[in-house]
């Protein structure tokens, strides 16, 4: 009897947990794609213009710059990739864009010490051959040995559906405007830094010729980052750089020309007098959306301290009122933890923009429990937004953990909740949880009836895998569906494992 | 007997209390040391931050309750020492029975102590918050916290909240001295009493850090008025609703059911 008792137990447990697996791969097909050699960087892009995402990946092999290439077809991924792409060794940086209508596709564009290169879409394959765009120098005066770098300078700024380059020269950056038949005229220089377009810290080779001969750097270095969008209400895409607290825009006038010199100016001061002078003065950030939808880019400014013991966040909403961005703030968001970089996305699928602040409580405490128990707890606090403006209170918290050894860092472990998907297809956006301990993925269903809580209480879907450090969720086969992505890159493991929705 | 006769009476013994003395001195001295590290509070760097007891905007009134915040948490330690010796301490040298004698109703010395007990320290709160509240105003004016022109709240907003706070801080003090004085009617010695006292609310510090279990325990409220405005003053949002609610009926109810325990236990007491 006692032993019918625990077979019974027994398999009442595997069905409940099988019930959770064949639910979750209901909603999703699983693909897993091997390599030879370990991942060093994954992009989604639409290469083949058929409305689904393919994927780019490149390795960590040490002689030839690869790209790794995985076009979707309608039923999925194939296992191994479609085409491998040897890169052009003195291939810097790269990004891809439809830069002209003679091939089919879009085109990957590469930046080398002198020239500007594109790959080109042939009978659904690159041609391995690079064709010369244009002969340029660049801030990059020699090579990079590493793979090149994901960088986006190719954006469609006048909206005639060609895209346009952006090179970055020593003081300046020049505009190329795409034509019809792929000839590129040098439109015009904007004074300006250096710009990237990338939020990551940038990897490049420096070489001064002048002051060391033979001699290579490698700088990490934190430039302006580009964003492209209206900004004065004039329905065109306009320049705007932001550096550190200063922001300048150049607006495109009706012959689709930008000024030289920066139309609309700010220095946002973000830092007060006395915190400059304080050691560890506090860490901000400046990002730039449409936070209240009237179609202009606003600014919020992150700022936290350093000193983990009195920590104070404070989160500042510049509204764009009419081409122009005020020193004074519409609205300062304080809280009492040390955050993480404000997260800016519609959670509620009202087209407002939504604001998830990790939050983390460091006081004297705290700092003694994490040592002890060598778990921190999150909190993802979500304000949600209604015009541009954000109740001084989240509409809810969301718990994250985080389990970590002294010893190996990098095999932390924790539940981590992603905010991005939406796995329902209804405009709402769901949370994953990603439970490394179980090694369980979980997806709890958002809801937008007000009165009910933000999220389902229990997980509506669930899977037990082999966990990543990264997750990425992205819409690859354009159902409105988010599918998951898991990256190994930092798990050191030389795989790759997509669960697309049906 | 009147009640207002039973309060006058208590504080007549009181007034000789060695007790009084000494907590009105180390008050005091302590207002005028923590004072004096608030106001440097921002020179402590780095690993040392954690002196920093005024975090957020400086202002006047974010130094008063910081200097408050601090000797309020001193002062609930003394608070538990008075209000659970004050009925044993009597009982144990004698003067409870000579009290008894001149025909005072035993509920009437009850709820005589535990008035004397809520007055004397919530006036001491009051002094202490207007000694602080003029130095703060000397050494950093009453300005609106205000960054860019922005203003997160007002000067007079705070100034009404800070009473407020000072008002609603009667609340869990009535609580706790009804507690004590419980605790205090069932023995003959002091330090059992004080033990107990201690020890509960020891325990029920344990408790009021879990979440789902925090609401019955009065620590949870102990600090809630001072620290609500304390968040303000610093430069954070203000969030009364709805934890003030919750605050007033737990309290309440702890001091209304302690108070008729302790006179309901004290009516039976055995005075020798």
């Amino acid at each position: 009897m006692k032993k019918f008792v625990i077979f019974f137990a027994f398999s009442l447990f595997f069905s409940f947990n099988l019930i959770g697996q064949s639910s979750f791969l209901k909603i999703f097909n699983r693909f897993e794609m091997k390599f030879d050699h370990q991942i060093e960087d994954i992009f989604f892009e639409d290469l083949n213009n058929d409305n689904l995402e393919d994927i780019l990946i490149q390795t960590k092999a040490s002689d030839i710059k690869k790209l790794l290439i995985f076009f979707q077809r309608k039923e999925g991924f194939d296992f191994a990739p479609s085409q491998i792409l040897n890169f052009d060794k003195n291939a810097i940086i790269f990004d891809v864009g439809n830069i002209t209508n003679q091939y089919q596709g879009r085109e990957i564009v590469y930046l080398t010490s002198s020239s500007l290169r594109f790959y080109y879409l042939e009978e659904n394959l690159y041609n391995p051959e690079s064709i010369k765009l244009i002969d340029i120098s660049s801030i990059f005066l020699s090579p990079s040995p590493e793979s090149p770098v994901r960088c986006q300078f190719i954006w469609d700024v006048n909206e005639d559906k060609l895209d346009d380059l952006f090179v970055s020269e020593p003081k300046n950056l020049t505009l190329f405007l795409g034509e019809e038949n792929g000839i590129f005229k040098e439109s015009q220089k904007i004074d300006s830094n250096p710009f990237f377009t990338t939020r990551s810290p940038f990897r490049f080779s420096l070489e001064d010729s002048e002051t060391a001969e033979n001699f290579s750097q490698k700088t990490i270095t934190r430039v302006p980052v580009l964003y492209v969008g209206d900004f004065n209400g004039n329905k065109r895409k306009d320049i705007i750089s932001i550096f550190k607290g200063e922001i300048e825009v150049f607006f495109q006038n009706e012959k689709n020309k930008f000024s030289k010199e920066p139309d609309f100016k700010i220095n946002l001061d973000i830092l007060t007098e006395k915190e400059k002078k304080k050691l560890l003065h506090p860490i901000f950030t400046v990002d730039a959306a449409d936070l209240n939808n009237n179609g202009l880019i606003d600014i919020v400014v992150s700022k936290h301290e350093v000193q983990a013991m009195a920590s104070l966040s404070k989160i500042y909403i510049h509204l764009n009122k009419k081409g122009k961005i005020n020193v004074t703030p519409d609205q300062i968001l304080v809280s009492e933890s040390a955050q993480g970089n404000p997260k800016i996305l519609d959670i509620n699928g009202d087209n407002h923009l939504d604001l998830i602040i990790t939050e983390a409580k460091m006081g004297l405490f705290q700092i003694i429990k994490i040592l002890i128990t060598r778990k921190v707890t999150f909190e993802n606090a979500i304000y949600l937004g209604q015009g541009g403006k954000y109740p001084e209170l989240p509409a809810a918290k969301i718990k994250s953990k985080m389990r970590f050894d002294f010893e190996k860092l990098e095999e932390s472990e924790g539940e981590i909740a992603y905010f991005s998907g939406d796995f329902s297809g209804d405009g709402i956006k769901d949370i994953l949880k990603k439970i490394d301990e179980k090694n369980m993925l979980a997806v709890f269903l958002g809801r937008s009836e007000a009165r009910k809580k933000m999220f389902s209480k229990k997980a509506s879907y669930e899977i037990k895998e082999e966990l990543p450090m990264i997750i990425i969720i992205k819409d690859l086969n354009n159902d409105k569906i988010s599918d998951i992505i898991f990256n190994f890159r930092m798990d050191e493991k030389k795989k790759l494992v997509l669960f697309l929705s049906k | 007997m009147k009640l207002s006769n039973v309060l006058k009476a208590e504080f007549r013994i009181q007034r000789k209390s060695s007790l009084v003395k000494f907590i009105l001195i180390t008050t005091f001295s302590l207002s005028i040391l923590f004072g004096f590290i608030i106001f440097h509070s921002s020179y402590f760097a780095g690993p040392l931050s954690f002196l920093a007891l005024m975090k957020g905007y400086e202002n006047g009134f974010n130094f008063s309750i910081s200097l408050n915040y601090s000797i309020f948490n001193i002062l609930i330690f003394f608070i538990i020492i008075m209000a659970s010796t004050t009925v044993s301490d009597e009982a144990q040298k004698g003067t409870l029975k000579t009290v008894l004698v001149k025909r005072v109703k035993r509920d009437e010395i009850i709820i005589g102590k535990f008035l004397f007990l809520l007055l004397f320290f919530f006036c001491l709160i009051v002094i202490i918050s207007l000694f602080s509240l003029a130095i703060g105003g000397v050494l950093y004016g009453f300005p609106n916290i205000s960054e860019k022109n922005y203003i997160i709240h007002s000067s007079l907003s705070l100034f009404f909240n800070y009473l407020l706070s000072l008002l609603l801080v009667v609340f869990p003090i009535s609580a706790l001295i009804s507690l004590c004085l419980f605790f205090s009617v069932f023995f003959n010695n002091n330090m059992l009493p004080l033990i107990s006292s201690l020890g509960v609310n020891f325990i029920f510090y344990i408790f009021a850090e879990l979440d789902v279990y925090k609401y019955f325990f009065l620590a949870n409220y102990m600090l809630y008025p001072l620290k609500t405005f304390k968040r303000m003053a610093q430069g954070l949002p203000l969030v009364w609703n709805p934890d003030v609610e919750y605050m007033l009926l737990a309290t309440f109810l702890y001091s209304i059911g302690f108070l008729v325990l302790a006179t309901f236990f004290f009516r039976r007491k055995e005075i020798l």
